[in-house]
């Protein structure tokens, strides 16, 4: 084999090497991030489970249940939508399972749609569709306050009652574990719970102050931004397990890349060495003959 | 000794307060409402204030509150906080900071929130500098 594609085949083992570097940093951030945004999720669950608890306490104690976000409307005419995908591409196949769920959804639910884009790829997505998002909320960082995701889930709920849309849907990624993700719809207003007037639960001899209905007032936004909260961190964690995911594999085969190319480098050189040897000695016994 | 209770502030960002005392005040709708060891039970809307709480060594703490709701039991005390700060993560300025975006955002009638909230987001503000400034004397 010629010199020239000793040298190239070098070359190549260096820039695979390089991208092995890379891919292994890109692994290593994921991880950080997905460990900031797991513990973010560990943060949110005793608040969560404490305010479903309160709400399941209090709903019992309201006689008749007459909150507008707890109202399933007879008519779907059209529903809003909220379409999470992740920050950016390079997560293995994160982005265009979503993308595919995307197209199911919208199989089943005609409606027309009034969708809100939650991170760049899903905007990315939802404009190459020709759809406009009513709003687009993108870079979004591990550390997205609650306060922000507060204001988004207002939005929402504002636009629900006042009847723009008859549905919420949010179609995220679920985080089963650090291997296993998986697309799903969950309906989030009209809010689904279970507060079926059950006076039992534990809250019978309660005082309130102010009465109920109006701690309920207060309660039920809350309980809603926090489910939204606990979702945008579920595809969060997913997004960045998948990355992870996406970049270990990257790192192994680059390493199997490097292998076979330096066991075909070596040949290489050995059959190039070789060579140059016969020449020597076919050249020497020419001289002597 | 007065009996011990366990109470905790929560947030949905992080758990601010998890300790067994003896005494917490705070601000319930109608007036701060003082809880001790086998108190009734009680649901409470808090609003925008600080929590005085003192443990069995008599050593008291604070805390900032923006709001939130208390449940209150004979053994037991929780808080969920919108927002909740001890006085070590308050900072005069930061906190002077926060409430004159929260009155420039009133003034402006910034879209998407309804007066209500701006006001909240005023008082919100306003507690937690007076708060701040307190605690640095």
């Amino acid at each position: 084999m010629a010199v020239g594609s000793i040298k190239s085949i070098r070359t190549k083992i260096r820039s695979v090497n390089n991208i092995k570097k890379i891919t292994r940093a890109m692994e290593m951030v994921s991880a950080a991030k997905l460990r900031k945004v797991q513990e973010r999720l560990m943060a949110v669950r005793p608040y969560a489970s404490r305010i479903s608890d309160f709400l399941t306490g209090l709903a019992g104690k309201v006689k008749n249940l007459d909150f507008p976000l707890f109202k399933t409307r007879e008519q779907v005419k059209r529903i809003g939508i909220v379409f999470m995908m992740g920050e950016k591409g390079l997560c293995g196949s994160f982005n265009s399972n979503m993308l595919r769920f995307w197209n199911e959804f919208g199989k089943t639910h005609p409606q027309p749609k009034d969708v809100t884009a939650i991170g760049k790829k899903a905007a990315d997505a939802v404009r190459k569709m020709g759809l406009t998002a009513a709003d687009a909320y993108v870079n979004l960082k591990t550390d997205v306050s609650f306060g922000d995701i507060q204001s988004w889930t207002n939005k929402l709920m504002a636009s629900f009652l006042e009847g723009k849309v008859d549905e919420v849907w949010v179609l995220y990624t679920e985080y089963v574990n650090a291997v296993t993700f998986r697309p799903r719809a969950v309906k989030f207003l009209p809010v689904q719970t279970e507060i079926k007037d059950k006076d039992e639960g534990g809250s019978g001899d309660y005082e309130f102050e102010p009465e109920p209905a109006k701690i309920l007032d207060r309660l039920i936004p809350r309980y809603v931004q926090t489910a939204f909260h606990r979702l945008i961190l579920e595809s969060m964690s997913s997004e960045h397990a998948a990355r992870m995911n996406a970049m270990h594999n990257a790192t192994d085969n680059a390493k199997d890349l490097v292998s076979s190319l330096t066991l075909i480098y070596n040949k290489a050189r050995q059959a190039s060495i070789t060579k140059e040897l016969l020449d020597i000695v076919g050249g020497a016994e020419a001289l002597k003959g | 000794m007065a009996r011990e209770f366990q109470f905790e502030v929560v947030t949905p960002e992080r758990t601010v307060f998890s300790k067994a005392v003896t005494s917490v005040i705070m601000p319930a709708h109608e007036g701060y409402l003082g809880v001790m060891a086998g108190h009734a039970p009680l649901l409470a809307l808090l609003q925008p204030g600080e929590i005085v709480i003192r443990g069995a060594d008599g050593r008291q703490e604070e805390i900032a509150v923006a709001g939130g709701f208390a449940d209150v039991g004979p053994k037991k005390c929780l808080i969920l906080a919108d927002a909740a700060e001890t006085p070590d993560q308050l900072n005069v300025d930061r906190a002077r900071k926060s409430l004159e975006k929260a009155k420039k955002a009133l003034e402006e009638r910034k879209p998407g929130h309804s007066q209500e909230e701006l006001d909240a987001a005023v008082a919100r503000a306003e507690n937690r500098l007076r708060f701040a400034e307190r605690r640095k004397k």
